[in-house]
């Protein structure tokens, strides 16, 4: 099947040994688009990315990255590949220094010096305060500069791409804007795809073209973020608004 | 003071060897996740091995250890691939008896082949020796400190400036995080427990140089390394090398001291001394981060 989606998953089901979270997911993402997972705490978000890195392989279904299976695929394999992710709780390095984590993204790659340097500072370009911080050890940055941290070690794997698992989660709302921004700017300037899991769905629908509801374990619903943005049930359930 | 140096000395030498004995263990524990049991048989192994070595080819255990180290390397890949990682999800537990196992059978090997009997190898400079600012040096014991630094070092470099050495720190340091990025987590937990295990054979091959040793040693050297382990800190590599020192100089000092009967309680009040002061160990960091 020929088609322009970068990402596709079709009836995805799958857990954690004899507990099954996932049901029957599908999901696809076009090149270039923002694309938002929003749902409750304990819906499968975090099961659902894990599946598309490999770092969980699924009971049944399929997952196809550039219209190839790599549904069993390992998870360095995808990461070479060009899926880069940014995993919820951030998951650095701490006894790393910022740059030392920003060099490790960049573990699946080979790389030249030049190369190498210009993408870190292609990161510092884009997260200006990590520049001063750079020989800081990341266990000592605040929680927006540690998030900025994780998905810049997740840039240095050059992903065609990124997936963040709660952006918002923990920050001050001027620098959730200010990654909001950066995000947007990745895919106009970079031509980046993101996916991203966002529990504040306000901001999700903000930040992304499209989103999908993951209720239980249960894809319920997906739509542009306008549609979603007016639903009746989104509204209640998600916005607060009666 | 002729007596204060000669100790010093002596505490120096046997802290080399204790030293690279407890990063092989240190490393297994603190970074794979396993505590070895059978890490005492796989010393006695490489005591072993390189004493065939030499009865066969005549070929000096200082030149064998390479060999000693490498098919350890390979027993250790080859344990962690084929009965740890499939049972890793039962816990630590399902380790400690599998490592136990292994132990079973290593002893039950050499009992077999080699009898309880103590062993030894005797080079042909076992005698030379030289002085050292008044202090006696056996040439055995002054090589294998110097090997034992040597491979300290590299072992220590591999860490920090191979593609690999810096996975095995990803893992170490976060799980997770490692995996975001990546890194083969099963594959770093392999290739790491695997060059423990190396570096135990190589300490069984210097050992053989200078003590003679039985399959009784075995339990002595899983005490020692328990001990310099938690002295380090887990996972350590410059905490477990002091971890060594540390050991052998107050053993050394207890036995002229103290008596040497009480050798073995002085490691562990030192070792629960360091518990209740520094719970994570001498240097008090986690891996080498
Ligand atoms: N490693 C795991 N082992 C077993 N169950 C897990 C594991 N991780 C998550 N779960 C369970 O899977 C369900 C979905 O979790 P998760 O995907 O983290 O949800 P979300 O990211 O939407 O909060 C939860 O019920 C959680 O308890
Ligand atoms: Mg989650």
């Amino acid at each position: 099947m020929k088609n322009d989606h970068l990402l596709e998953i079709n009836n995805l089901n799958s857990g954690y040994g004899a507990i099954q979270v996932l049901w029957d997911i599908n999901l696809e993402l076009k090149s270039k688009e923002i694309v938002c997972i929003i749902g409750a705490n304990g819906a499968g978000k975090s099961t659902l990315l894990k599946n598309i890195v490999g770092m969980v392989i699924p009971f049944k279904g399929e997952i196809k990255y550039f219209n190839q299976n790599i549904t069993n695929l390992p998870a360095p394999e995808r990461i070479k590949r060009g899926i880069g992710f940014a995993p919820e709780g951030r998951h650095l390095f701490f006894g790393l220094t910022v740059e030392d984590n920003l060099l490790m993204g960049a573990f699946q790659r080979k790389y030249s010096k030049k190369e190498i340097l210009s993408d870190l500072d292609f990161v510092y370009n884009l997260f200006k305060p990590l520049k001063g911080y750079r020989k800081k050890f990341a266990g000592n940055l605040s929680g927006g500069e540690q998030q900025m941290c994780a998905i810049g070690r997740a840039l240095m794997s050059k992903p065609t791409l990124l997936i963040i698992d709660e952006l918002s989660l923990g920050l001050a709302p001027v620098v959730v804007d200010d990654l909001i921004e950066t995000i947007v700017k990745l895919r106009d300037k970079e031509g980046i795809t993101i996916l991203i899991v966002e529990q504040d769905v306000q901001v999700a629908l903000d930040v992304a073209d499209r989103g999908y509801v993951l209720e239980s374990g249960h894809s319920v619903m997906q739509d542009s973020s306008d549609k979603l943005a007016k639903n009746k049930h989104i509204k209640t359930a998600y916005l607060g608004i009666a | 003071m002729g007596l204060g140096l000669q100790m010093f000395v002596n505490a120096l030498l046997l802290g080399g060897l204790y030293a690279l004995m407890g990063i092989g263990f240190s490393l297994q524990w603190g970074i794979s996740g396993i505590i070895n049991l059978s890490y005492g048989a796989m010393v006695l192994l490489g005591s072993y091995l390189s004493l065939i070595i030499f009865n066969m080819f005549h070929i000096d255990p200082f030149i064998s250890m390479f060999v000693t180290g490498a098919i350890l390397f390979l027993l250790g890949a080859f344990i962690y691939r084929f009965t740890l990682q499939p049972l890793l999800k039962g816990g630590i537990v399902f380790t400690l008896i599998v490592t136990f196992a292994i132990r079973l059978i290593i002893e039950n090997i050499i009992l077999l082949v080699w009898s309880a009997d103590y062993r030894t190898i005797r080079v042909s400079y076992a005698g030379s020796n030289f002085q050292f600012l008044g202090a006696f040096v056996p040439l055995t014991k002054f090589l294998t400190f110097i090997i034992a630094g040597v491979i300290i070092y590299l072992t220590y470099q591999f860490m920090m400036n191979t593609k690999i050495g810096k996975g095995i720190q990803a893992v170490a340091l976060d799980k997770e995080g490692a995996m975001a990025v990546g890194v083969d987590d099963q594959k770093m937990y392999l290739i790491n427990f695997a060059l423990g295990t190396a570096l135990g054979g190589v300490t069984g091959t210097l050992w053989a140089t200078i003590y003679s040793f039985s399959p009784h040693v075995m339990d002595v050297i899983i005490g020692r390394v328990f001990i310099i382990a938690i002295l380090g800190g887990l996972g350590n590599i410059w905490g477990a090398a002091a971890g060594g020192l540390l050991l052998a100089f107050v053993e050394t000092s207890g036995a002229i001291f103290i008596g040497s009967h009480w050798q073995e309680a002085i490691g562990l009040v030192i070792m629960v001394l360091v518990l209740l002061l520094r719970p994570h160990g001498l240097i008090g960091k986690k891996f080498f981060g």
